[in-house]
This record gives C-alpha cells, structure tokens and sequence, in this order.
C-alpha cells in the first residue's frame, strides 16, 4: 500500500464530527458562560449517558409448561426490563417486581414515533424505566441491536431525549452517578427499546407515594430555547430548569412506602489491614437490590512505601507517567478480590460481579435482592475459592 | 472569547477525544469535562494565542483519566459497545491498525492524514516539541508499516 492509499483509506474510515458531538459541545459552552455560579455543582452532571451498552438483543422467554397431559404457555417473566440488567437483579426476575413494578404508563404518537413507557419501577433507592420508540414507517425489526444508523433513523423523525435531566412532580434531576442506559430493538418493526436506571438516592432524591414523572422523550425542542441566558423565567430560584411545556412525556407512578421496606444497616467495626483501612458506610437491602458502600483510607506513609517501591505511576514506553499512584492502587488487588459471602465464608451471589465502583476513598458492591438475609454478612477475598476471613470487611 | 476560541478548535477537541477514548459518547463526555475544567481554570491561561495547545493538554489528561478509570472499572463487556460497520475490507484493515495504536501515535496520524496539520502546526496544536511529534510519527509509521505493508513515501 502507498501511502497516499493509506491517507485516502484513512480518510474515509475517520469519522466526521458527528452532530450529536456538536451539539453537546455548544450546550456545554452555553452553559458554563451563562451559568457560572451554578458549574462546579450541576454540570458536571448535566450528562446523558446514553449509548453505552447499545446492543443488547431483547432476550424474551418463553416457558412451556406441561401439565397432565395437557400444554399450557406461559410468559417466564412479566417484566422484561430486568432481561436487560440481570448484571445489577441477576438471572432471574427479582421476586417483588410484581409489586413494584407498574406497567403501560403512557402511550402517543409523535411525527410517526409511538412513544411508550412500558414498565417503571422503584426500590427505595433507584428508578427503573423501559421505555419504547417505535418508528411506524420502518418496517425492519433491529433484532441484533442498534446501530448508529438506526439512531440516526429516530433522529430524523425528530423525536428522541432531548435535554440532559428528568422530572420528578416537576423538580429537574441531573442524572446521578451509578445510573445508566442501555437500548436495544426488538423484534417488533421499527421499535427501539430503552432501559434506564437512575440512582436517585446518590442525588438525594427519594420517592413516595405518587409521582409524576416527566421524560424529555418527545418531539425534540431547541436548546436555544432553553438557555438560561435567552430563558431566565425557564429557570428556578436554585439555577435548575423549570419542566417544559413542551417534548416531554409526563405519566404518574405510586412508589407507595417503598422506602420503608429498605432495611439498612451501619455496622460498627472497621477492618484493618496493611494496605488499608475499611468500614462498611451502609449496607442496605431494598425489595430489588442490594448496596453496600465501603469508606476506605490509605495511611499517607503506606501510599509513599507503595511508591517508593513501584515508582511514581504507570507508565509509557517513553518513561512518560501516565497514571500516577494513588491510594485506590494500594488496596486495588484486595477490593477486586471481595465477594460477599455469610458468617461461614460461603459466597451469596456465586458469579455475581458486585464491584461496582471504587476511588481513593470509597467502593460500592451492588447485589441482587436477598430474600432470606444471612445473620452476618462480609465482603471478603476470595483466593482458591476459599474466602480469607482475616481479611474481610463486616457487612452485617 | 473563551466560547470563540472553543468552536474554533471543535475538530481538533474531537480529534483528540475520538483517538483516546474510541467512543463517541465518552468522547463527549470527556470533551465536556475538559471544557468545564479549561473555564474553571481560565485565568490561569495568560496567552490566549496558547489556548489550543492549553485545552488539548487538559482534555488529554482527561481522556487518560478516563481510560484510567475504565481500565479499573469492569462493569461490562466492552464489545456490546461496538457497532459494527461493514466496510470494504482495506479499510477495515487500516481502521483496525490504527485502532492497534497507542492513543498519542493514532492523533498524529489522524491531524496529519485527515486533517493535513503539518509537524509544528500539530507540535503547536498539542503543545508538545516538533520533535516528539516526529517521534511519535516515525513510530506509528514503523508500527503501520508492518500491519500494512505502507510505503511511505518522502513528505513533511
């Protein structure tokens, strides 16, 4: 190959700047000119992390169910949302989805775009959604996931997430840390599936009795439009954008007194190892999951021994510091290394990646729901499939 | 000015993004974040004809962080991220070879084969010495050499 063949080839795989790009960048701009005072605490987190895991192919099972003789057909789970997120409920529908769940909230069509909020759902600590774009004039099925392409497809009916927050009784959210989305299509012609799952508790939301809750899923509207420079009456007193009138879908869902059916714990104790110190935050067991926060802290003299050992960070080829150490790298074989497990040192969740994320100074261990809940309950390392007690955090 | 200065350097924020992170969305994500620290940190700019070089550094350092944390964070499998785009097969080979290389070798090559920076307009771009940028070249070069059978013919 020559290379003016290789500029040419290369030319034509590189992408343009996507619109989408554009787009974000020009809001983010918009917004740190005209919305100072309010940056540092709200922008950062005026994220939609969209996309992520695009891709997943709606898995809907069937059970066939022979009974004396006769053959009966019944659906293996009403809920579909949680074929989507078995990485956070597990395998199998959590056994309270029936009474938390609600479904067929809403239903409009928009520019040929039925929009439909499927299923939504509640466990004290986070909101569950599915819903689903379906594009009346295409008629192919995206059963092997959706491509940038077919979000391109939506894009063009104008209809789609529009703005960065939703709407709970009217109060804008940013979307909190721990949440994400994931789409896929189905086998339905022209459909698009959504599954989001919000943390509300890690943006001090919390919900009760019913609400109403508001997504930017319509028509999309002009972030001009909402800009609080042009738009100041849009916004509230606390810098936050008031609900539109306009591209939204609003529906009401009863959380009930779901937040009293979390039990929470705070052990005392901490756990005291070389490498670090850890203490269980909370530990809290919600009809749908279970959370448990661990505060960790590196002594400053272990953090300079560690560098003194393994020098300052990693690096390039070129001796280039890429990542510097830190006290997340001191304790990180032993955090990777944590399963739950009961008093006897048997794993809960055999297979169930609960490490969910980890910094300098805190870890979170996300589970699905436990119906029976163990006496004593411990993240502890695991090496030979034996847990190492001596070096597990009590969890309860 | 903040705000003029940003737009006029979109394509190359992108750039640098796209080539570290390979993902449209966390480029946004870490092109966003780097233009909230770069206001944040503004008066800290003292030439406002250094304000390329400025952000690109910021936003690399972002992007690195961000790779960082995803090294850390298994979450998920990585390929449900990937779409995949049918395309003729050299180039496939050649967005697989580039995608083969360190995120630093794949900028330079991009700026210089897609976009036609020169060696010092990207030494001045990413503020780093025209020097390392023929490093960095030479080596992408080297590497795409043997992935591709290049033959690079005399330029810059």
């Amino acid at each position: 190959m020559k290379s003016n063949e290789f500029k040419e080839k290369l030319t034509s795989v590189t992408p343009e700047v996507p619109e989408h790009f554009h787009n974000r960048m020009e809001m983010t701009l918009e917004n740190i000119v005209t919305q100072e005072a309010q940056m540092k605490d709200s922008t950062k987190q005026v994220i939609k992390k969209a996309g992520h895991f695009s891709g997943r192919t709606v898995a809907i099972a069937l059970a066939i169910t022979l009974m004396l003789g006769a053959v009966a057909f019944a659906a293996a789970t009403q809920w579909h949302l949680f074929d989507h997120i078995p990485f956070l409920t597990g395998n199998d529908t959590p056994k309270n989805a029936d009474s938390l769940m609600q479904s067929d909230l809403y239903h409009e069509t928009i520019n040929n775009v039925e929009i439909t909020v499927q299923e939504a759902g509640y466990d004290g600590r986070t909101l569950f959604l599915q819903y689903g774009y379906r594009m009346l004039d295409v008629d192919i099925a995206f059963t092997d996931g959706i491509s940038v392409e077919d979000e391109q497809l939506l894009y063009n009916h104008n209809v789609g997430w529009w703005i960065d927050n939703l709407w709970i009784n009217g109060k804008s959210m940013d979307m909190a840390n721990g949440s994400g989305v994931l789409k896929t299509g189905s086998d339905v012609p022209g459909e698009i599936i959504v599954v989001e799952y919000w943390r509300l508790d890690n943006e001090g939301f919390s919900l009760n009795g019913p609400v109403q809750i508001s997504l930017p899923i319509g028509e999309r509207q002009n972030l001009a439009d909402y800009s609080r420079k042009n738009h100041p009456e849009m916004y509230d007193v606390d810098g936050t954008l008031k609900l539109p009138d306009k591209g939204m879908v609003t529906f009401t869902y009863d959380a009930g007194d779901i937040r009293s059916q979390v039990k929470s714990f705070k052990p005392d104790g901490e756990t005291v190892l070389p490498e670090v110190t850890a203490k269980v935050r909370e530990a809290a067991f919600s009809p749908l999951m279970t959370y448990i926060t661990l505060d960790l802290k590196v002594d400053p003299d272990v953090l300079a021994a560690f560098i003194a050992e393994n020098g300052p960070g990693e690096k390039t080829e070129n001796s280039e510091v890429i990542f510097p150490y830190s006290a997340m790298d001191v304790f990180s074989k032993w955090i990777n290394s944590l399963e739950l497990v009961n008093g006897q040192g048997v794993v809960v969740f055999p297979g169930h990646y609960g490490l969910d994320g980890y910094g300098n100074e805190w870890a979170e261990f996300l589970y699905p729901y436990l119906e029976s809940i163990p006496a004593e309950l411990y993240l502890a390392p695991i090496e030979d499939d034996v847990a190492d007690m001596s070096r597990a955090v009590r969890v309860k | 000015m903040f705000q003029a200065e940003a737009r006029r350097i979109e394509r190359l924020l992108y750039r640098i993004a796209r080539s570290y992170l390979n993902d449209d969305q966390e480029a946004e994500d870490a092109v966003q974040d780097a233009l909230i620290k770069a206001w944040e940190k503004r008066k800290t700019l003292r030439d406002i004809h250094q304000f390329k070089p400025w952000m690109a550094r910021i936003l690399s350092n972002r992007c690195k962080d961000i790779l960082r944390k995803r090294k850390r964070w298994s979450f998920f499998p990585l390929e449900e991220d990937t779409v995949q785009v049918e395309m003729p097969e050299t180039e496939n080979a050649v967005m697989e070879a580039m995608n083969m290389l360190k995120p630093e070798l794949r900028i330079v090559m991009t700026l210089h084969y897609v976009d036609g920076y020169s060696i010092q307009e990207m030494a001045e771009a990413l503020g780093i010495p025209a020097g390392t940028v023929k490093t960095r070249m030479r080596s992408a070069r080297k590497q795409l050499s043997k992935m591709l059978l290049v033959e690079w013919e005399a330029e810059s």
